[in-house]
């Protein structure tokens, strides 16, 4: 099929001009071996790649794909394939499932099936005897999404690129988040993963309707001024007081761990509490030598890491149960208030007309907003990523049908709905994470302008946000390059931005 | 790209493998579990500190991908008993160091599969402490007792936390109220949800969600700011934080994720605190 049929096969079924166009480039007969599809968040990088993944498996273009994506998207990958192409083959592969396909392998052959999708998360590709196994079979087609995360050095770089080794017939297609201020081009033609990939750039700049029309609109935040109450205040001084007392020493986990707390007494006092109560226990099964979590503990979580001791926290810990007993005798929470009147100045109603969506780094006051707004609104629900697909695609479904108000934790890879207005009601300390998180509701397609709230206290008692307002106030007077310089040098700054998006 | 040639093995469309449900021999293999084998001439020093140093009490004795015994504590002791006596006999000089794991192994070690029942490995892991799963060709995993000791904790914790928090409730909330507070609370709070003739009045006729709605509706608050402390909200926040867990794990939603897992945890031991402080002020009082 020519490429001109395919865009208009694809335009049929529903995808905006700049997919169409994609997907039928890449599936053109004199299309190039190996692509490189970068775009802004929010303009369906991976529904398009999911409906070219389904393409050639049900048109005897491919026999064998590979689809590796981080581990939260994989499933929303199988999701996207199955809706769109019911009867490609596909499935997601774990330990589990891979040992079962071993045990049915017969003596010499691969335990790979010879037609269809496999799915799985890069950190387990990169594991080494999946790895071995992989290279041993042909596959047609290799997906990567989020390839941005195939940093020099790490296993999953290598086994993509043994991968490539392996089979220079196969085909590839890499997806990269494209933000320009965190992205140079030079990063991607002087990379030799990509260098020899034909390259497409989506950006909100360049994308425009058939009408000639920006498919993305703009976004500008508007600050919510509040004014913590002196409980609080006396409370975070003692908490940054204690964690400046133990700062034993300035090994990067340490700053991670000081810095979480921070973000997390930011986010709410709820947050706060849950972690204090999260570390205590961890120093409790510590001193009872119950070192080993019944669950197993992946060693990059700097989340979860947090709640387990560092050199420094053993006198942090005796600070903990003093935090808790302040945390127990406040009994207000000067942030839920400013954000019930914002909420009464937005006129929520529970009507599909008029959805609201609220973001948070942590699960703790998603939980917590949930809990506290349902006493003044009869329509709050909250999706975070101890959810499974199914159930937040159900949330965001009944969402979309009764309106109300959305909890949505920032690593959430649901597609948000269309809403009237989107509250953050904490923000990442680096503002690219808070452009990067915007690009979930701003999607193509979306009418604008939108509403985006966030909070900003005037009493200063917490220097993380005080930094937070500066990052922000630089962000208007810099340019972008600038503002990419600053954030590089600042490996603070950084650090938290990869930590954040673990959160939910 | 060529696609003739193999043939067509299609794959399933479900969802996940139905037997992920069932408790076999591939629930129990840790994911994270990663194989060390050795070479059959390997001497018995070398294997044992290899044991040692991984914490293992066996180790696969392979050549290539074929699985040729089983080399571990038990294994050793027992060779080393019968070469001494066989040296004591012959009067010959028992040389332990130069020992090889090929000499000190089990040679007929048992396979599973990993479609089995492990309850019906039982004896052999008592016996032989671990079970190779797989085949001599093809080993894909060993499974110990203490697999099975933490897959097994891992399954019924959740189970157990949930009780200690449903039944501490219950206790708290006695405490806080006699039964003819407790009605008058229920009145008012449950009101909406049950009609005055089906109203349950007793802790044991109620439901979890019941309970949070009496302890958090902020009009009844006073009779449980002794109990729980200043703040209703946050209260109420970590009773719901339990019971959406306690819905997924007793209605067999899912597989609860580790954090959800660490917030049960943490909330069973807040309430365990709050449990604490309580019975010392009731012990005060009665002194």
């Amino acid at each position: 099929m020519s490429k001109g049929n395919l865009q208009t096969v694809f335009q049929n079924l529903g995808y905006f001009p700049h997919q169409a166009e994609f997907a039928a480039k890449f599936l053109a007969p004199d299309s190039a071996q190996k692509h490189l599809l970068q775009s802004w968040p929010g303009l369906g990088k991976g529904f398009t790649a999911s409906a070219i993944t389904g393409y050639v498996v049900t048109h005897d273009q491919a026999r064998r794909v590979l689809v590796l994506a981080p581990p939260a998207l994989v499933h929303q990958w199988l999701h996207m394939i199955r809706s769109k192409y019911p009867n490609a083959s596909s499935m997601v592969i774990d330990r589990r499932r891979l040992r079962e396909l071993e045990d049915n392998q017969e003596r010499g052959e691969s335990p790979w099936p010879t037609s269809g999708i496999i799915l799985m998360s890069m950190d387990f590709a990169r594991q080494e005897d999946v790895a071995e196994s992989l290279l041993k079979t042909t596959w047609d087609l290799l997906v990567v999404d989020e390839a941005q995360l195939l940093t020099p050095s790490t296993q999953r770089r290598q086994v993509v690129t043994r991968l490539l080794d392996q089979s220079p017939k196969m085909r590839a297609l890499f997806l990269r988040v494209h933000i320009p201020i965190v992205t140079t081009n030079s990063d991607v033609s002087t990379d030799p993963l990509f260098c020899d990939a034909e390259t497409t750039v989506w950006s909100r700049e360049t994308l425009r309707d058939k009408n000639g029309m920006a498919l993305l609109p703009e976004v500008h935040i508007q600050w919510i001024p509040y004014h913590r109450r002196d409980d609080e205040v006396k409370l975070l001084s003692r908490l940054q007081h204690a964690l400046q007392a133990t700062q034993a020493s300035d090994s990067r986990s340490q700053v991670e761990i000081t810095t979480l707390l921070l973000q997390s007494a930011s986010s709410s006092l709820f947050a706060l509490e849950q972690r204090l109560n999260r570390m205590r226990r961890r120093q409790n099964e510590i001193a009872h030598g119950i070192n080993e979590n019944i669950h197993g503990v992946d060693e990059d979580d700097a989340e979860r890491s947090a709640d387990r001791p560092s050199l420094a926290q053993p006198r942090f810990i005796d600070q903990t149960v003093e935090l808790l007993e302040m945390l127990d005798n406040i009994a207000t929470d000067s942030k839920f208030e400013s954000l019930l009147s914002l909420l009464d100045d937005i006129g929520v109603v529970p009507s599909s007309e008029r959805r609201v969506c609220m973001f948070t780094s942590y699960v703790d006051t998603a939980t917590y907003l949930e809990s506290a707004l349902s006493e003044y609104h009869p329509c709050v629900t909250a999706i975070t990523g101890n959810l499974s697909y199914a159930e937040r695609e159900r949330t965001v479904a009944n969402f979309m049908r009764n309106g109300g108000i959305l909890i949505a934790t920032l690593a959430m890879s649901t597609t948000i709905p269309e809403v009237a207005a989107v509250i953050f009601y904490d923000l990442p300390l680096n503002p690219i994470t808070t452009e990067a998180r915007i690009g979930q509701f701003v999607r193509v397609g979306r009418r604008g302008p939108v509403q985006v709230f966030a909070f900003t206290d005037d009493s200063n008692s917490l220097a993380i946000e005080q930094l937070q307002k500066k990052v922000v106030e630089a962000k208007a007077f810099l340019r972008e390059d600038e503002l990419q310089q600053l954030l590089v040098q600042n490996a603070d700054l950084n650090s938290e931005d990869s930590l954040s998006n673990q959160n939910g | 790209m060529d696609i003739s040639g193999e043939p067509l093995i299609a794959i399933s469309n479900d969802l996940t493998s139905v037997t992920k449900l069932f408790h076999r021999v591939n629930s129990v293999i840790p994911d994270e579990q990663t194989l060390v084998t050795v070479e059959p001439e390997t001497v018995v020093t070398d294997a044992l500190a290899l044991l040692e140093k991984y914490g293992f009490s066996q180790v696969p004795v392979v050549v290539g991908r074929e699985v040729l015994g089983l080399f571990s504590y038990q294994t050793f002791s027992r060779y080393v008993i019968k070469y001494s006596q066989e040296a004591v006999v012959k009067s010959r000089k028992f040389e332990l160091l130069k020992l090889t794991v090929e000499e000190c192994m089990d040679p007929k070690p048992h396979f599973a599969r990993v479609t089995d029942e492990f309850k019906a490995w039982f004896d052999v892991i008592d016996r032989c402490d671990s079970v190779l799963v797989g085949s001599p060709d093809r080993l894909l995993g060993i499974v110990t007792a203490m697999d099975i000791l933490r897959y097994l904790y891992n399954v019924a914790s959740p189970f157990v936390m949930i009780g200690e928090v449903e039944l501490a409730l219950r206790a708290l909330m006695q405490m806080a109220f006699d039964g003819e507070t407790l009605e008058a609370c229920a009145r008012i709070c449950l009101k909406d949800k049950y009609d005055q003739d089906k109203m349950p009045t007793q802790l044991h006729e109620m439901t979890f969600n019941d309970y949070i709605q009496i302890v958090g509706d902020g009009r009844v608050w006073s009779h449980f700011e002794l109990v729980f402390g200043g703040n209703r909200v946050r209260t109420r926040a970590k009773l719901e934080q339990l019971r959406d867990v306690r819905n997924v794990i007793f209605h067999f939603r899912r597989e609860i994720m580790v954090e959800e897992y660490e917030t049960l945890a943490a909330n069973r031991d807040w309430m365990l605190q709050k449990v604490r402080a309580a019975e010392a002020r009731l012990k005060e009082r009665q002194q």
